[in-house]
């Protein structure tokens, strides 16, 4: 029955971006879900829900420049700071508004984007990478040393977002603002990727030297790719900041952009859902490991010393099992299981 | 009619899922009939991880202290749950909002990390937890003043400021030119402003060279403090890179005083062997060597902890002192204890007796813990510290018309 | 004056250049060989680095017997790991492995501190700790001893690929692996012989990182050095992974000193970065790389 449901897909249908009832369904489930969480959980819940849709957000990203467009930053990082201070500096200092904070962080880091994708474009592969990360020290440098505008270790203190003249200094009313707009990027790139920019994405990641032959103009597609993509990490950015209240110069280091990079390649590179389960997997299992190191650690005192070394090396190995067993990410496995359930209780 | 049966399950265990956060209510936060919970977030996995140890351990002996040797407070317990933050500034808001959400602690005890604690510094101030003490060593931790957070550790500031007067007036060499070799973060630029404000005072001038932190290589920085001529050098940083700094100063054929932070009062400065002879430290503990009645007692209590080792540590009482302390303001408190009574307890301590381990003292409108230091001299063949000088303050009090505390 | 302060400082940037080197010659070793970036060689140096720690200080070997020692076995580590751990991704997609090697990074980190602990540890040396005088510049010996040695394995690294069996069978797997097979070459072997050279050159650059600093679990940070060494080098040249090491070492040091003033402190971190940018705009391919050839 249902294989059949599936083959009788009209072509209209197969372009929307969410095809069979079941996924409407299931979306109007996950979203309810989502809208009540902050009722049910504690504020701990939420605090930690409000970091992963921040991440979610960057690395949604991130997605675009690196799993559309194949080209892959290390310095995704850096454009998140920038937005972030951007916002920060916008409303500690020029008094902006929240709604006017937000896009005005994306349209900065968008600018920086473009500032690096014009002379990366010659750059493929590993000297790309290096690149983007030479960008990444430097503006962790500038972030650090430009203390009339950052403040540096200090620090800047954010004043608590306002829409519409309503408040929004609880992580419980921030979550549903960070909810939406994690929502609404999911439906950009997901859309991004169906339509004629995202094939022609896509197409300068598989083979770029055939792509120009056919008439994709390279130059305007890469540029184009760390402007979005940039954009979006300002806005990722900028959201982390108001949620956070203060924001550092040790917020966007380097450690963070090779994060957001094992999202992507963990939830499984070049999709949307795999973007967002990567995001909250990565975001999650530190704070799963913490939470089974505690009771642990008091159960059995021996291991507590040596506490911190295990969960690094946990946190490793999950990592390398994960790989080895599914490199497609945990996107991969998603699709297993899915094509597991369809024929259910059929075996084909 | 399977599939609604597939989803309506996924989604009952989601909704199951979100029913961790979910806890009943208590009369004061952390304290019940018989335990007083405490909480704290620790480096267990970052680059701080040692001293997590450090001050897991001391937490651990101390409680053991309070609940088996003392019997407890007013017939309670006390009880800890740590978190690890990997000194990260996320994962700190994360830890803390789980131990003051989810474990609902009486109070923090024994945080350290500048950017952790300023990660998480205005959400003290809006949960209304009390925080004893912190070690972070930037000034912004007690200035401005906030009321729950309590601050003890040695000022950079104020240690650069002594030096420059124990050079004028104990050391008197003929000629002298003073410099600062610092981390470059909030902790070492607090020993540049100190050296700034001592020198404004005395008229002098003075030359400073920043290293990032966590870099090794300091060729640069001792290079240019030779060629502006320093021959007294303070040092703000960790104790080896201070080991480094003194091999590669010889190396260079550079040969300055060194006063180093307290932080280098510590065995890993005798990496560099004999080089560390005959240089000054500051510190605001008693010391081991000197057999006072406070170590007597942290010996006996380590020993039989099985923690002999962290005996070594000359650190240990900064640790320790304000865990004596607090205990003595939980038990001042009486049975009726509330957050707010700890606060005002600590505040009107006065005079407290550490036994010999240092001084300590807060007031209602100070949460600086630390008011006096001693100079210490670094004896590398005995590899001990020595006492050079009694109990004193920086020339330039922090509080005073030349150094005012921030609004 | 003058020129003896550039002097010192010529030097002492060649030493920290030749740990650079060093671990560039690690990364450039394997992704020649096997088209992987392999985040976990600053890893590999610092266990190499430890396991000589603990040969030299806990079993009291000589330095020089348990410097060979930790060599041996760190190559028997690297090679377990690639037989276990990468071997099975031959033909994933690259990013994946690059995420398996950062994962593999996380575990040796973790592993060291487990049994290290995290405190900061002295590696004892033979190096007599006066310096040496040369021409008005004090080096210190381990910093010598450091140059000589990068020196050497540039010129055996050199004769290596270029006459040797086993190193022209390494430059053939990496032109081309499809006829490397069918040529005859055991690719297999090249693969897992590239991690254990590569292992072998990152525990010598860690042993002598620490002979003139000190161990410690991160010292990993130091090997993210290395990453602007090969982009100016030149992602293929072993060569130009030395000569970009020691590039980046002087520069490094003599930037620090003269732009201080004007750049703020902390210039001598990014030294290297902004270098690299420079060098990319003008030569996309490093100073030695080969231009890429695509065929569509």
């Amino acid at each position: 029955m249902a294989v059949t449901r599936f083959c009788t897909r009209s072509y209209r249908q197969d372009l929307r971006v969410f095809p069979s009832p079941a996924a409407k369904i299931l979306l109007v489930l996950g979203g309810l879900f989502l809208l009540c969480l902050p009722f049910m959980a504690g504020r701990y819940v939420v605090f930690v829900l409000c970091v992963c849709g921040v991440s979610v957000i960057g690395a949604l990203g991130l997605n675009i420049l690196t799993g559309y467009t194949g080209l892959i930053s290390l310095g995704h990082a850096a454009f998140m700071g920038i937005g972030a201070y951007t916002a920060a500096v916008g409303a500690a200092k020029a008094g902006l508004p929240f709604l006017a904070a937000l896009p005005l962080a994306g349209i900065v880091a968008a600018a920086a984007g473009a500032v690096v994708g014009v002379p990366t474009l010659r750059l493929k592969g590993l000297y790309l990478v290096v690149t983007t990360l030479a960008f990444q020290f430097i503006v962790e440098h500038v972030i650090y040393h430009w203390e009339s505008l950052t403040q540096s270790d200090r620090g800047i203190s954010l004043p608590p977002a306002e829409i519409f003249g309503l408040k929004l200094d609880t992580y419980e009313s921030f979550y549903y603002v960070i909810v939406i707009l994690a929502v609404a990027t999911a439906l950009f790139t997901k859309n991004l990727a169906m339509s004629r920019t995202g094939r022609a994405l896509v197409a300068v990641r598989d083979r770029d030297i055939a792509a120009e032959i056919i008439g994709i103009h390279l130059a305007k597609y890469k540029i184009l790719a760390f402007v979005v993509s940039s954009f979006i990490a300002g806005v990722a950015g900028a959201l982390y900041a108001y949620l956070l209240g203060l924001i550092g110069p040790d917020h966007f280091t380097f450690n963070q952009s090779v994060l957001y990079i094992a999202m992507i390649i963990v939830g499984g590179m070049g999709t949307v859902l795999g973007s967002i389960i990567g995001a909250l997997f990565m975001v999650l299992l530190p704070e799963v490991i913490n939470a089974v190191s505690g009771p642990l650690a008091s159960a059995y005192p021996i291991l507590a010393p040596r506490i911190g070394g295990i969960s690094v090396t946990v946190y490793g190995l999950v990592i390398i099992l994960f790989l080895l067993l599914e490199p497609n990410g945990l996107f991969g496995i998603w699709i297993r299981i899915k094509r597991y359930w369809k024929p259910w209780p059929f075996t084909y | 009619m399977k599939r609604v049966v597939r989803f309506s399950a996924v989604f009952m265990c989601m909704l199951a899922m979100t029913f961790l956060g979910v806890r009943g209510v208590q009369a004061e936060v952390g304290v019940t009939d018989d335990t007083i919970l405490l909480g704290s977030f620790q480096d267990m996995s970052g680059p701080g991880a040692y001293l997590g140890k450090l001050c897991t351990t001391t937490m651990k002996v101390w409680m053991g202290y309070v609940n088996n040797d003392l019997g407890g407070i007013h017939g309670r317990k006390l009880d800890l749950v740590v978190e690890d933050n990997k000194y990260d500034p996320v994962l700190t808001k994360t830890a803390f909002n789980k131990l003051v959400n989810q474990h609902k602690v009486f109070a923090l005890v024994m945080v350290y990390g500048s950017t952790p604690c300023t990660a998480v510094k205005d959400d003290i101030k809006r949960e209304k937890i009390p925080v004893f003490p912190t070690m972070a060593t930037v000034q912004s931790m007690f200035d401005p003043m906030n009321r729950y957070l309590y601050w003890y550790a040695c000022s950079d500031e104020d240690n650069a400021i002594m030096m420059v007067d124990y050079i004028v007036n104990d050391l008197k060499p003929e000629k002298f030119k003073v410099g600062v070799c610092y981390q470059d973060d909030e902790w070492g630029k607090s020993a540049l402003k100190g050296l700034d404000l001592a020198c404004k005072k005395y008229g002098l001038k003075y030359a400073a060279a920043g290293y990032k932190r966590g870099s090794k290589n300091l060729n640069t920085q001792a290079m240019r403090l030779k060629a502006k001529g320093v021959t007294h050098c303070f040092y703000a940083g960790y104790a080896p890179v201070y080991a480094a700094l003194l091999k590669e100063a010889d190396k260079i054929g550079w040969k300055p005083v060194f006063f180093g932070d307290y932080v280098t009062v510590d065995p890993r400065s005798f990496m560099a062997g004999d080089l560390a002879d005959g240089h000054y430290h500051f510190s605001n503990l008693g010391l081991r060597s000197e057999g006072v009645p406070g170590w007597k007692r942290l010996e006996s209590l380590f020993t039989a902890a099985g923690a002999e080792k962290m005996l070594n540590v000359p650190l240990l009482p900064l640790l320790w002192n304000p865990m004596l302390m607090l205990t003595q303001a939980l038990q001042d408190c009486g049975r009726d204890l509330t957050r707010e009574k700890l606060i005002d307890a600590i505040d009107s301590i006065r005079d407290f007796d550490t036994g010999g381990l240092g001084k300590i003292e807060y007031s209602p409108t100070t949460r600086k813990g630390t008011h006096y230091y001693r100079i210490l001299q670094c004896d590398a063949e005995k590899k001990i510290f020595v006492p050079m000088t009694d109990w004193r303050q920086p020339s330039i009090v922090w509080g005073s018309k030349e150094r005012p505390a921030s609004k | 004056m003058g020129f003896q302060i550039f002097f010192q400082l010529t030097i002492t940037g060649l030493a920290w250049g030749s740990v650079y080197a060093c671990i560039a010659l690690g990364f450039v070793l394997i992704f020649k060989s096997t088209d992987i970036f392999n985040f976990a060689q600053p890893e590999l140096m610092m266990l190499g680095a430890y396991m000589a720690f603990t040969l030299i200080t806990m079993l009291r070997l000589p330095f020089v017997l348990g410097f060979f020692l930790a060599l041996i076995l760190m190559a028997l580590i690297a090679a377990v790991v690639e037989m276990m751990v990468i071997r099975p991704m031959v033909g994933e997609p690259v990013l994946a492995v690059i995420m398996v090697t950062l994962g593999l990074a996380n575990v040796l980190r973790g592993m060291t501190g487990l049994i290290w602990g995290y405190e900061e540890l002295q590696l004892p040396t033979p190096f007599p700790s006066d310096p040496i005088m040369l021409f008005g510049a004090a080096i210190n010996q381990a910093e010598i001893y450091t140059i000589l040695a990068t020196a050497v394995l540039l010129v055996i690294f050199f004769l290596f690929f270029k006459y040797s069996q086993a190193g022209i069978s390494m430059r053939a797997a990496a032109e081309d692996t499809k006829t490397a097979f069918l040529m005859g070459i055991n690719v297999k072997r090249v693969f897992t012989g590239s991690w254990v050279i590569a292992s072998l050159v990152a525990t010598i650059a860690g042993v002598f990182l620490a002979s003139f600093t000190f161990l410690e679990p991160i010292m990993g940070h130091t090997g993210l050095k290395a990453l602007p060494a090969i982009i100016l080098g030149g992602l293929d040249s072993i060569h130009g992974a030395v000569i970009g090491g020691l590039i980046i070492g002087v520069a490094e040091n003599l930037a620090g000193f003269y732009l201080e003033d004007y750049l703020g402190s902390g210039i001598n971190e990014i030294t290297a970065y902004v270098i690299v940018l420079i060098v990319m705009m003008i030569r996309p391919y490093g100073l030695f790389g080969t231009k890429e050839i695509e065929r569509v």
